[in-house]
């Protein structure tokens, strides 16, 4: 559900860049209100069959290209509301399906909620915020995006929601100005994959981890990779780290995480190490504080 | 001592990890400027120590993680113990000027491979003894405890800090305690060729410089367990001191005389002992006392000295 809901939250932050996470987590929240927007989503639900999507589809195509677009981008949001409201707790008010009549009225026998309706919304809020919070998916676990999503929802929110490219733009920088990744631009990167199979922005995850192991071996005198592997021979086979297999992006670019993330948490704890051994920090300090990397180091580091 | 097979957290034994984190140990300590050959036995504490904060800290981590996790505690130890030249050297001049008391405990013996108490659960158990009460209660059974004890003993080799201990006595080390009751010093002594005064019952002493063994020795095993008439004190009794050992240092003059005093691999958690020896040596007259033991949560006293005993006995000793 909590993954699903996010899902539908960066999708949306994908197709309308222009909403802020906090409208975004209201979609998300009451899911669906008499925001102008949504209304336009819930009318676009109105092509419940196959055909009147081909129809849709095929309007699109004849369309302008902006125009176009929207509409892809209604469809492709419709699919998404339509699991979203399968798996939405029940609340006191749940809608009829629309239908579409010959001449293209949609037709609705269940009003759409009033804005005005506080309660309904308060009770949506309640209703999903156990999901959210008590049923976190692994992904939250592995650092992924969600808990950014999840986050601004519930709490308070902090910055807007990144894009892909925001993502990409983002890290990009950071290796482009000489420093090397943080474990937390190593979490956005993990979110970045989490929904994208797209080629050209994993090519460019790849050059960005590339571009790091490059600083990396060049500030610390330190081959990642080949750390990263270093006494795997001396192991069981079934604790061994994974291999890439040959040709698949995705795996290339987990190979270099887990070189990254590993060199991380060693260059923070030999640090940490140091200001105990120098006598900066005590012991105990030195090892909750390595223990809190270690933590997180194994979150993001891929499976 | 290795860490057991963890069901539940891991499905393997930390001790699977050994080989590679010794491995890239031994490339650091290279890169420290030290031979790895000559931090075997550093190392090897290390790593033990390293699984021991791994596997209290009962967290489920990803496995190559956790290796690192293993080997970067390894590292900071050895680097800790490997930074302590300071402490070596303060330590070496107080030995070098006003020579040594050494009171030595089951640490130093642990490192040649002779159980420590909570690993002697299961020898009390092939005697046929419930606890170390039963021991006392049965002679048999004691006097069979004792045997056995000593067959392990047996087995095993003398250790580097036992050599040493014995090269510097008794010029820099003019008494030594020895709470254990294996014989490794005496048979160190052995093969250097040197001969001890040992003490190991109550009884008048006239000369000068010993060997002290006020909780028995396996080379003197008796069927009676009679405290101060060569019986063995056992773990949990709060400790035994000789009172021809208070006399001694009183006739002596051992009590009021400046000497450097170093306690090695003993936990002081018998009160007989702190009382009247540790509390005496050191607080009674102020001297300089330094301890020599494994826990790194004690790197940053002046004179705790990290380490195992064969490795630091080295760095301090005036004779090698």
């Amino acid at each position: 559900m909590a993954t699903l809901l996010a899902e539908v939250a960066l999708r949306l932050a994908d197709l309308y860049p222009n909403l802020s996470s906090e409208e975004i987590s209201d979609v998300i929240i009451s899911s669906i209100e008499s925001e102008p927007m949504l209304r336009e989503i819930f009318e676009t639900m109105a092509l419940p069959t196959k055909w009147e999507r081909a129809f849709a589809e095929l309007k699109a195509k004849r369309a302008r290209h902006q125009k176009a677009t929207e509409i892809k981008q209604k469809i492709e949001l419709i699919s998404f509301y339509e699991r979203l409201k399968h798996m939405m707790p029940p609340t006191e008010s749940s809608y009829s399906k629309p239908t579409i009549t010959c001449d293209g009225e949609v037709v609705q026998e269940t009003p759409l909620p009033q804005p005005n309706n506080a309660n309904l919304m308060i009770q949506r809020r309640v209703a999903v915020r156990p999901y959210i919070e008590l049923r976190l998916p692994k992904s939250v676990e592995s650092g992924s995006w969600l808990k950014f999503i999840s986050a601004p929802a519930l709490v308070t929110i902090k910055g807007p929601l990144t894009s892909s490219s925001k993502i990409l733009e983002e890290v990009g920088k950071v290796v482009k100005s000489g420093q090397i990744l943080s474990f937390d631009d190593i979490e956005k990167i993990d979110r970045l994959l989490s929904f994208t199979d797209d080629e050209s922005v994993l090519s460019e995850v790849l050059s960005v981890l590339d571009m790091d192991l490059k600083l990396r071996s060049k500030k610390f005198h330190v081959d990642c990779i080949q750390e990263l592997y270093r006494g795997e021979n001396l192991l069981p086979e079934d604790i061994q780290t994974p291999r890439p297999k040959q040709g698949c992006i995705k795996d290339m670019i987990y190979e270099k995480i887990r070189a990254i993330v590993l060199h991380e948490y060693s260059r923070l704890h030999e640090l940490t190490a140091l200001e105990f051994i120098d006598g900066k920090i005590t012991y105990d300090e030195y090892v909750n504080k390595t223990r809190e990397c270690a933590i997180i180091a194994s979150r993001i580091y891929p499976r | 001592m290795p860490v057991g097979f963890i069901q539940g957290r891991f499905n393997y034994s930390l001790d699977v990890f050994d080989e590679p984190v010794k491995k890239a140990l031994e490339k650091q300590i290279e890169d420290l400027g030290y031979n790895p050959r000559e931090l075997l036995p550093v190392m090897e504490v290390a790593i033990e120590e390293a699984k021991k904060i791994v596997d209290k800290e009962k967290i489920p981590l990803s496995t190559r993680i956790l290796r690192a996790e293993i080997e970067k505690h390894a590292y900071t130890y050895i680097h800790g113990v490997l930074k302590q030249s300071k402490k070596w050297k303060l330590a070496r001049e107080c030995i070098r000027s006003y020579c040594s008391v050494f009171l030595v405990g089951a640490g130093i013996s642990f490192e040649s491979g002779v159980p420590l108490t909570k690993c002697l659960e299961d020898l009390l158990k092939f005697c046929g003894a419930k606890d170390y009460d039963d021991l006392r209660i049965d002679e048999k059974k004691c006097y069979n405890f004792k045997s056995e004890f000593r067959k392990i003993c047996d087995r095993k080799d003398v250790g580097a800090s036992h050599k040493l201990i014995v090269k510097n006595f008794p010029k820099f080390i003019l008494e030594i305690i020895c709470l254990n009751w294996d014989n490794l010093i005496e048979r160190a002594a052995k093969e250097l060729g040197k001969s001890i005064n040992k003490v190991n019952e109550d009884v008048a002493v006239r000369d000068e410089r010993h060997l002290w063994k006020f909780h028995g020795d396996i080379e003197n095993i008796k069927r009676s367990n009679i405290k101060g008439k060569g019986g063995w004190i056992f773990p949990n009794e709060g400790g035994y001191v000789f009172n021809c050992f208070l006399d001694y240092i009183k006739r002596t003059e051992l009590e009021n005389s400046m000497f450097t005093f170093i306690i090695v691999g003993y936990s002081e958690g018998e009160e007989k002992i702190y009382d009247n020896i540790i509390s005496h040596f050191e607080k009674k007259i102020p001297r300089p006392t330094f301890r020599i033991g494994l826990n790194l949560k004690r790197l940053g006293e002046e004179k705790y000295i990290v380490g195992p005993a064969d490795f630091i006995l080295k760095q301090v000793l005036p004779i090698e």
